[in-house]
C-alpha cells in the first residue's frame, strides 16, 4: 500500500503542486484581495487641521474663512427652511518653485453618510449662487487654477446643503498629477473654522 | 495488498461519465443574462408615496397629458407633438451625490418610452447634492393611441439614473394615465427647492 501511494505521488506530484498553488492564488484573489484597504499609493488622503496649509505643485493652499448662511442668518439667503449655503474662501499662493504649467484642482464638500455607512456624501459647488441671493466676494474666483505667474488667487466655493452638516463637513481638494506620474491623485480634507460667518 | 478503488477500469469510466453528466447539468441550468439575473430590482410605489432606493428618495406627485409643452426661462418655447406629452411631476432627493434621471422610462403595455431631455428646466438633469429635495417635472412623448389602451390605466414611470441598470434598485410608480387630466398646453414647472423627503 505504501509503495502504491509513493508511486502515485511520484506520478502526480507536479500536477498536485500546480493545483495547490493555483487554488491558493484563486482563494487570495477572490476572498482576500478585495478586502484590502483601497487607499493605495495612487490615491492618498490627508487631513488638514483648521488654520494649517498645504503645498502642492509649488503653491500653498489653505481654508481661511467659511460662512454658513440660512434664511434666518444676519446675512440671509433665499433658501427654504432646512437648507443653508456654505461658502469657503481658499487662497492659493504660488511659491518660488511653482510649476510652470498651470494646474487645476477639484474642490468639493464632503460629510459622512446619514446612515453611518461607508463613503461620504458629496456636494459640488453651486454654479450660480446669485439665484439664492448669495453675493460672491470681490476678487474671488470660482475655478481652482494656479500657476507660477506670481498672482495670488482666492477660490470661493459655495455649496447648497442641509442646515445640519456644518460641524461634520470638510472641504475636499483633489489634485491630479500629470501623466508622467500616472495621474496619481492627492486628496486633502480641510477642516472648517469653528466660527463661520453667518 | 489491496488495490486502490479507482484502479477498477469500469468504475473509473462510470465516475468520469457521472462527473461529465453533473458538469453538463450545471452548464445547462446555470443562470444567464437572459434569465434576468443581473436585472434591476423594481421598487414599486403609488403616487404620493416616498420611495427610498440606493441613490434616491423620490415621490411622484402627479401626471398630466398635453398636446404641447411650454417652457419658461430665458429660452422659453412651446413644443408641440403629433402625439401627446405625458408630464410627470416629481420630488427628488439624492442620498450620496448628484444624480440625473435622464434615463427614466414610461412603460405602457410593455412598450418603453424614454424621457424627453430637450426641455430646459426639466428635472431630468437634476443636480442638487444629497439631502436637498427639489420638485419639478419630466416629460415623455408618446403616440396618442397608446393612451387609449387598457394599459394606460396602469402605466409605469421608472426613475432610472442609468440607461440599463443592473443589480440596482429602481423606483417604479404606477400611474393611471386614462384618468389623468388633459390640457391643450402645459407650462413646464421650473424646479424648486422643497422640504427634504428624508434626513
Amino acid at each position: 500500500m505504501r509503495a502504491a501511494i509513493t508511486a502515485w505521488a511520484r506520478r502526480n506530484g507536479l500536477a498536485l503542486g500546480v493545483l495547490v498553488v493555483t487554488a491558493g492564488a484563486m482563494v487570495w484573489l477572490v476572498g482576500f484581495e478585495p478586502l484590502l484597504p483601497s487607499d493605495s499609493p495612487a490615491q492618498r488622503t490627508q487631513r488638514v487641521a483648521t488654520g494649517d496649509s498645504i503645498e502642492q505643485q509649488g503653491s500653498t493652499f489653505e481654508v481661511t474663512k467659511a460662512g454658513f448662511f440660512t434664511r434666518d442668518s444676519d446675512n440671509a439667503v433665499d433658501v427654504p427652511a432646512g437648507y443653508a449655503l456654505l461658502g469657503v474662501l481658499l487662497p492659493i499662493t504660488p511659491g518660488a518653485d511653482a510649476a510652470a504649467e498651470p494646474g487645476t484642482c477639484d474642490i468639493r464638500l464632503v460629510a459622512p453618510r446619514v446612515d453611518g455607512g461607508r463613503g461620504d456624501r458629496t456636494w459640488t459647488t453651486v454654479v450660480n449662487p446669485a439665484q439664492y441671493d448669495y453675493g460672491l466676494s470681490t476678487g474671488t474666483t470660482t475655478y481652482c487654477t494656479f500657476s507660477d505667474d506670481g498672482d495670488k488667487a482666492v477660490f470661493e466655493g459655495v455649496f447648497l446643503v442641509p442646515d445640519d452638516v456644518y460641524d461634520e463637513a470638510r472641504v475636499q481638494v483633489t489634485f491630479t498629477a500629470p501623466k508622467a506620474e500616472d495621474f496619481r491623485q492627492s486628496i486633502y480634507l480641510f477642516e472648517l473654522p469653528s466660527d463661520p460667518l453667518g | 495488498m489491496s488495490r486502490p478503488v479507482l484502479a477498477n477500469r469500469p468504475l473509473r469510466i462510470l465516475v468520469a461519465l457521472a462527473l461529465l453528466a453533473v458538469g453538463m447539468f450545471a452548464a445547462a441550468t446555470a443562470p444567464s443574462g437572459d434569465d434576468g439575473v443581473p436585472a434591476e430590482f423594481l421598487v414599486r410605489a403609488e403616487p404620493g408615496e416616498v420611495v427610498t432606493t440606493r441613490l434616491l428618495h423620490s415621490r411622484l406627485d402627479g401626471a398630466q397629458i398635453a398636446r404641447s409643452v411650454t417652457t419658461t426661462g430665458w429660452r422659453a418655447e412651446q413644443v408641440r407633438t403629433t402625439g401627446r406629452w405625458v408630464v410627470v411631476t416629481l420630488t427628488l432627493q439624492t442620498r450620496d451625490s448628484s444624480e440625473g434621471i435622464s434615463s427614466s422610462l414610461l412603460v405602457i403595455d410593455g412598450v418603453e418610452y424614454s424621457s424627453y431631455t430637450g426641455f430646459d428646466g426639466d428635472l431630468s438633469k437634476y443636480g442638487e447634492g444629497p439631502g436637498v429635495a427639489q420638485r419639478g417635472a419630466i416629460a415623455f412623448e408618446v403616440p396618442a393611441a397608446a393612451l387609449e389602451t387598457s394599459g394606460a390605466e396602469h402605466a409605469e414611470v421608472r426613475l432610472q439614473t442609468q440607461v440599463a441598470p443592473k443589480l440596482d434598485d429602481v423606483p417604479v410608480f404606477t400611474v393611471d394615465l386614462a384618468s389623468a387630466s388633459r390640457v391643450d398646453d402645459l407650462e413646464l414647472p421650473e424646479p424648486e427647492l422643497v422640504k427634504a423627503l428624508a434626513p
